[in-house]
């Protein structure tokens, strides 16, 4: 599925994939620890933050920390 | 204020859906979402906490379009999933428009291992529909239960072609009233008149007080 950003879909599928292996490999098995997947989020995020403004989110009232 | 529920069944385990839930979209249901972003996740305790930002099309009826007059509508999924419980809650609400609050809807999805059948499970859904615009109320609250029913189809729909995508496996052994008759049943939606959902709010209003239950199985009318 396609993100809001067009030049941010790479980093997402990226990160998708990450986190797809690590949720059925780890997670349902009982590990919590997500840091393996956390320097793919943080790329995609930062991409996510400056492509929401430009596609004028400004007008919608995200709650506080919706995009911390 | 509308309160609406529904329940459906999913023939897959609790495991299998809350895989599938992170790759509900696209599916040949969806066609209406746009984009869908994960904007906030984290492990508190032994539970994911998950928000994903979605847009879709703005599918509103020529008689809204004085109220609404964007193409497309963002929507705010919040979700907790509990791997030990296999408990997964979702919470859906649409953002934006706060000021004209045309139509709000915020729904809670609840996903548990069925009681029938440990091997399937149960989505238990509620939704609060509301509405500020004044004297158009009724007929939008009508427009939202159909829209409710609508989405609901669609979400089953939707969901169990993607289960059956990743496990075909466990689709095999699926009862054969699933994919085809799911598609079948989704025809094309007539162009909803002022008169049409004005006529429902007056069904709904002469109904008995209550949670209104909305079929979600594709296969009843």
């Amino acid at each position: 599925m396609d993100s809001i950003g067009e030049n941010c879909n790479e980093l997402k599928k990226q990160y998708d994939s990450c986190f797809l292996n690590w949720f059925s490999g780890r997670f349902l098995k009982g590990d919590t620890n997500d840091e393996v997947c956390a320097p793919f989020f943080k790329v995609y995020q930062q991409c996510v933050k400056v492509c929401t403004y430009c596609n004028n989110l400004k007008f919608v009232h995200f709650r506080d920390g919706d995009l911390s | 204020m509308k309160y609406f529920e529904s329940t459906s069944v999913f023939h897959f385990s609790w495991d299998q859906v809350a895989q599938g839930f992170w790759r509900r979209y696209p599916n040949p249901h969806s066609n209406h979402v746009l984009s869908e972003d994960t904007v906030s996740r984290e492990i508190r305790g032994s539970k994911l906490f998950t928000k994903r930002l979605l847009t879709k099309t703005n599918r509103v009826p020529k008689w809204g379009e004085c109220f609404v007059n964007s193409r497309t509508v963002k929507i705010v999924e919040e979700s907790v999933m509990d791997p030990n419980e296999k408990i997964l809650i979702t919470y859906t609400r649409n953002i934006g428009y706060v000021r004209v609050m045309v139509i709000s809807i915020v729904e809670k999805v609840i996903y548990k291992v069925s009681k029938e059948n440990p091997n399937w499970t149960v989505a238990e859904r509620s939704a609060w529909i509301d509405s500020q615009v004044f004297g158009f109320g009724r007929a939008i609250q009508a427009f939202g239960l159909e829209r409710f029913r609508k989405n609901c189809q669609q979400m089953v729909g939707g969901f169990n072609h993607v289960l059956m995508t990743m496990f075909p496996l466990t689709a095999t052994s699926l009862p054969h009233t699933t994919s085809d008759e799911t598609t079948s049943q989704l025809t094309p939606a007539k162009k909803e008149t002022l008169k049409d959902a004005a006529k429902k709010a007056t069904d709904i209003a002469k109904s008995k007080a209550g949670p209104i239950y909305a079929s979600c199985q594709p296969n009843q009318t």
